[in-house]
């Protein structure tokens, strides 16, 4: 009896009964037939068509294309965002000259940018890139503006004391203080980023490849399994780049690790 | 907005900031130039830069006008979209999935978002599987939800409730978590009915936390809406964008991204009004 109380208690037992429950509703509703084979299919066939070479192959290639397409976007968006958002959050002049327009851009919901992507570079692989970039950039300018606004003015008004030109004001007070902000801002670009490169490729064509385009594909034949399995890749890289990125900042901002 | 010294600090900064700016200040004062007018040329700087540049190069056809189209041929969109009545149909369309998605999508969140942070036994229940669902993302799920849902309404209620439910659901249970121990104490100590806790401690000691929840998702509903449209849909804005690109009305595009932006900054703003107003008691601090 108390074996039983305690399992009951358990926090472990309790947080898979759920997640059980819901596998038993999967495999009776595709045993019996209460949904479409259009919609679910059985779990095994997930592995049936994971062990298909060919099904692998364009599952794992699309992944790096849209991966690559990914760290290109996010390189430019990231570089451009930090720059942006240092110098406003450095110098209120350039906040004030700045800071408007960004606020004004960043209120439009990116895809809705898709349609004059398109109309001004096509749909291939360099308007995928720039929307990847824009998506990036956001982030990327509101933890640089951050942390830059947020620097300790005790440091600061050491630099001024010790008459710090700029370029030693942000390579000595500001860059560290607001490391670990600039860090949480790269974290979400990535992310976001991630989003932006498949999503990308639902609404800006799936010419030049990629995971959202295998999915895009199998869904117009009637592949369930497959587009299962690319859901499945797609948030399992997005899951496994959050908890890696969430990782790293103990190890690199080991002066700051309140965080 | 932090005290009071920061912003003391902050200006005196803003004051001595190098000596180059400090130049040309007394030619401020000799033009009689007030720092007032200053910070509005730097405030009108960019944008109407940014308006002169693409003035010009309409004018001087750098590129074809279907493709760039000049600033008062979007004004015109905008003015001929109004009269016709195109905007006010297909924003009318959108506007209203809105106020469904959000109503609907605000009960479950608070729901939920209350159920997990008050209900220990309830979270162990439910809280792990709920927080690795929802690290699925939406673009991930949008085909399969295609052949599930269609295209309709339903794929777009579904995709703003989700949108809706995550970050208010997420916020406000981490924020009656996190409620100070050091409270609870207090009320023990006073011996207050589990009531009053509730009503007195509990729950204005969480609203913060269930507000910016709220604005959160009410921003979201908004996004995840547009998006959806453009992907998927055959009316609301969202559309009238993807159409008007089709048959390359860039005019119009321009003019409606603008219109997309303005009401997520009207729903953004109205929700921070709205929290400043309610949460008045906090007062400056917070």
């Amino acid at each position: 009896m108390s074996v039983l109380s305690a399992i009951y208690h358990d926090r472990r037992f309790r947080s898979v009964v759920f997640p059980l429950l819901l596998a038993l509703l999967w495999s009776l509703s595709t045993h019996y037939g209460w949904v479409s084979s259009l919609v679910l299919v059985p779990f095994s066939d997930l592995f049936v068509a994971l062990k298909d070479a060919s099904v692998r192959q364009s599952l794992l290639e699309g992944l790096a294309a849209t991966f690559g397409r990914l760290l290109q976007g996010a390189a430019i968006g990231i570089c451009v965002g930090l720059l942006l958002g240092l110098g406003m959050g450095m110098s209120r002049a350039f906040d004030r000259v700045m800071g408007p327009s960004f606020h004004a851009v960043r209120q439009v919901a990116v895809l809705a940018w898709v349609p004059l992507l398109t109309a001004w570079f096509g749909n291939g692989d360099l308007c995928k890139i720039i929307f990847v970039a824009i998506a990036a950039a956001m982030p990327a300018v509101m933890g640089a503006y951050e942390g830059a606004r947020n620097a300790p003015p005790a440091l600061l008004e050491v630099g001024r004391i010790l008459k710090f030109t700029r370029f030693k004001t942000l390579r000595y007070v500001i860059l560290p203080a607001a490391a670990p902000a600039i860090f949480t801002g790269i974290q979400l670009s990535l992310i976001y980023s991630w989003f932006a490169a498949v999503g990308a490729e639902y609404v800006i064509g799936v010419m030049s490849g990629g995971i959202g385009s295998v999915v895009v594909g199998a869904q117009e034949h009637f592949r369930t399994d497959i587009v299962l399995l690319g859901v499945i890749f797609i948030s399992l890289v997005g899951i496994f780049m959050n908890k890696l990125l969430k990782r790293l900042p103990a190890l690199l901002f080991p002066w700051k690790t309140r965080i | 907005m932090s005290a009071n010294p920061n912003m003391l600090t902050q200006t005196a900064i803003d004051a001595s900031e190098e000596p180059a700016r400090r130049a040309w200040l007394p030619l401020l004062s000799r033009f009689s130039i007030s720092p007032r007018t200053v910070r509005a040329v730097q405030y009108a700087m960019f944008p109407v830069g940014l308006l002169l540049v693409w003035w010009w190069a309409t004018s001087a056809e750098w590129l074809p006008s279907n493709v760039l189209p000049a600033p008062d041929a979007v004004a015109s969109a905008f003015v001929e979209m109004i009269r016709n009545g195109d905007l006010a149909e297909h924003l009318g369309i959108s506007l209203w999935r809105v106020v469904k998605g959000a109503l609907f999508g605000v009960s479950l969140g608070l729901a939920l978002g209350m159920a997990l942070g008050f209900s220990p036994a309830f979270d162990s229940w439910i809280g792990p599987t709920f927080r690795i669902v929802v690290q699925i993302p939406s673009i991930a799920l949008i085909p399969l939800l295609m052949m599930v849902l269609g295209i309709d309404d339903a794929l777009k209620f579904f995709i703003m409730v989700k949108a809706c439910v995550i970050p208010l659901a997420l916020i406000s249970s981490e924020g009656i978590k996190n409620i100070p121990r050091s409270y609870l104490e207090v009320c023990r100590v006073m011996k207050l009915r589990r009531s009053t806790v509730y009503r007195k401690v509990i729950f204005p000691a969480a609203l913060p936390s269930i507000f910016t929840g709220l604005r959160q998702g009410l921003a979201h509903v908004w996004v995840a809406l547009v998006a959806v449209e453009i992907l998927a849909s055959a009316d609301g804005i969202g559309y009238l964008i993807t159409w008007s690109r089709l048959i390359f009305q860039i005019d119009v595009v321009l003019a409606c991204i603008a219109v997309v932006g303005v009401i997520g900054f009207a729903i953004d703003t109205a929700t921070r009004r709205l929290e400043l107003r309610l949460l008045r008691w906090r007062g400056e601090a917070a």
